[in-house]
């Protein structure tokens, strides 16, 4: 299952979504990649998420496989669409 | 030995003085070789990883009220980090594959994440780099079985160091640490924030500091200026200490005003509000302890996103800030947004002149898909405290009774959902446009309360915009026609017992507050960190002085000319 988002902050990705994704997705049994470009990552790992250095305008692509592969990219949706508020 | 005076970055305010503790600290030693017992090794790095876990949840415990909500946070994404899938599984695999031993597989594995977070071209991430670096330090020093915690006397003394993190920091005995001192350091880096939470006086950036000074020397830290006085004579260290004495004094004077109810010289009552423009603001208030909240942005909703904020992820927002307020007043201001700012989602059409077109109260008419939610979830939210909603950027009656029509209306359908609301919400309007001040009698009979928001009053009055560098000195807090906008909302909201409040950066001016209070207004809102110091100018005014300057202001003739007559003595 595969998620495209366009991302809106324009300082990117800091520390905060980007533990809060991470955190959220490591709930998750399935095996999560998030893409940018040619960069792929494991998207459980808050600092594989950092280090991409993600900017506002990127275009990054979330593929789940994997039992609970549709809920994880439900999940994904419903922050990025909240903001990352808990 | 030489005498001498060294520089670096203040980056936490104060002074101190007294003898160093030198600590130089070195790497914890990294073994090379292949290990033999790869089971041990993982079980040692295994170990490691859980202490340290167990001290950073410590640390959170144990310090949690010295630290923001931010800084919290900081120690709270080291524990994410160490849980990193990735950082732990990249470990595990050198320990396995390598036959490394834990330590060095611990020190290369963080370097390549601490060196990916430095590559990038963001400052943020670089500090995000030392996180990682701590947060391998500890680790590092876990498995070595080196003591994390600075032993310190029970000796008040000056740490001089070459690395400070915020581990370290948060470690810090804060009743004997008078200051601390270090080679390196950035004035954002989260070690700074810190001290600076702690209200430790600190310096960073002092080059060669470690190697200059022995444990024992005194110096002078003047975390001011930036300076480092080492070797100090004692007529120097007298004069410093009046410095520490005079500040400290000035600091308690300020602490003492948190808990006391602003008043003038002569006794009487002004009511001091902050100006918030988020929910994480709120915290913060507690140290300034406002009479309540005299304007709440909630542009923060709509900027830098693509969706428009739902209505109940406001509710949620606007109950928490009725709940942490307490039932002091909160003024909410509904969105107040024009074609200059990018809002994809509110598809403005292009204006010649957003500044002029359709922005605040205007746009939320023309776009109720957008207004309602808004009104709703603060009807909602309004049985959770003492409600006041406010309209921006408003001309006529006219728009503010569409406003109010739009308000029963939604409140008409909750009240049938079974939606309790506040029979006690107040609405009132931002008083910026010249129009609406001139016409304010004509609110009367509808509003509940008004606020001058004094930074556009002044750009619609003098035509001017203050971020344009050509005209911007047109732009004064001093300006005499602006001054008789006030004035005269102040005599029709007194003349109809109306609440009057000033939100725009005049009100937390202190050059401006004799005049304000000269008017008669009695409600000023500011960003909170002016509180103390507004608090602290009202005990030197007197109200019947104040009054006695407002003949003298209607006769100004220009900015100066008023300026002048705001700077004589008791004003």
């Amino acid at each position: 299952m595969e998620l495209a988002i366009k991302v809106q902050n324009e300082d990117g990705l800091h520390a905060r979504p980007a533990g809060i994704l991470a955190k959220a997705i490591s709930q998750f049994t399935s095996k999560v990649e998030l893409s940018v470009g040619e960069k792929k990552i494991n998207a459980k790992s808050i600092m594989s998420i950092m280090s991409l250095g993600l900017k506002g305008g990127d275009e990054i692509l979330f593929s789940a496989e994997g039992e609970d592969a549709s809920s994880v990219i439900e999940k994904i949706k419903c922050l990025f669409e909240s903001n990352f508020q808990e | 030995m030489a005498k001498s005076m060294l520089k670096g970055l203040a980056v936490s305010e104060g002074y101190a003085q007294g003898p160093v503790v030198v600590i130089n600290f070195a790497h914890p030693e990294i073994q090379s070789g292949k290990a033999n017992d790869i089971a041990a090794e993982l079980k040692r790095f295994n170990d490691a990883i859980k202490k340290s876990e167990d001290q950073i949840q410590n640390l959170i415990k144990k310090k949690g009220a010295f630290l923001g909500s931010d800084e919290k946070k900081i120690f709270e994404a080291h524990l994410m980090m160490i849980a990193d899938p990735e950082f732990t599984d990249q470990i595990a695999t050198k320990i396995r594959d390598e036959q490394a031993f834990a330590t060095r597989a611990v020190h290369e594995v963080a370097k390549g994440f601490a060196d990916m977070l430095a590559a990038l071209d963001d400052p943020y991430m670089q500090e995000r780099s030392h996180d990682v670096k701590d947060i391998s330090s500890r680790i590092l020093r876990n498995l070595t079985g080196q003591s994390f915690e600075l032993k310190q006397d029970t000796q008040k003394m000056i740490l001089v160091t070459n690395d400070i993190t915020p581990s370290l920091v948060a470690e810090l005995d804060d009743e004997n640490t008078l200051a601390v001192v270090c080679s390196q350091g950035g004035s954002t880096s989260h070690a700074a924030i810190l001290l600076r939470n702690l209200e430790i006086p600190a310096l960073f950036g002092v080059e060669n500091v470690t190697v200059l000074l022995q444990g024992g020397d005194k110096v002078l830290v003047d975390a001011i200026t930036g300076d480092l006085s080492i070797h100090p004579s004692e007529a120097e260290e007298n004069l410093f200490a009046e410095k520490i004495k005079k500040y400290a004094i000035e600091k308690q004077e300020l602490l003492e005003l948190k808990d006391k109810d602003a008043v003038t010289g002569d006794g009487t009552r002004v009511f001091l509000y902050a100006n918030i423009g988020s929910p994480a603001e709120v915290a913060a208030l507690k140290k300034f302890n406002p009479d309540g909240i005299g304007l709440f942005r909630t542009e923060f909703l709509y900027l830098e996103r693509k969706a428009p904020p739902t209505e109940d992820e406001q509710f949620e927002i606007y109950k928490f800030t009725l709940q942490a307020m307490n039932n002091k007043k909160t003024i909410i201001r509904t969105l107040d947004i024009g074609g200059d700012k990018e809002v994809p989602f509110l598809k403005i059409p292009k204006e010649e002149n957003p500044f002029l077109g359709l922005r605040g109260l205007r746009l939320c008419l023309e776009r109720e898909e957008i207004f309602r939610p808004q009104i709703r979830a603060l009807l909602r939210a309004s049985v959770y405290g003492q409600l006041y909603v406010m309209y921006p950027m408003v001309t006529t009656v006219a728009e503010f009774l569409a406003a109010q029509k739009l308000v029963e209306e939604e409140k008409d359908k909750l009240t049938k959902a079974g939606v309790k609301i506040s029979p006690s919400i107040k609405y009132g309007i931002m008083i910026e446009i010249p129009a609406a001040a001139l016409m304010a009698e004509a609110f009367v009979p509808y509003v509940d309360f008004f606020s001058l928001g004094t930074n556009d009053l002044i750009q619609y009055t003098c035509a001017c915009d203050r971020q344009n560098p050509t005209v911007k000195n047109l732009y004064s807090s001093f300006e005499p026609a602006v001054y008789k906008l006030i004035e005269h909302t102040a005599r029709v909201s007194q003349k109809y017992n109306k609440e009057l409040s000033i939100c725009g950066e005049m009100g937390g001016q202190t050059k401006v507050t004799s005049f304000l209070l000269g008017t008669g207004i009695r409600h000023l809102s500011m960003s909170g960190t002016l509180i103390p110091k507004v608090k602290k100018k009202l005990k030197d005014l007197n109200i019947e002085q104040c009054k006695a300057l407002m003949p003298q202001l209607n006769d100004a003739k220009t900015a100066l000319d008023v300026e002048n007559i705001l700077k004589r003595p008791n004003c």
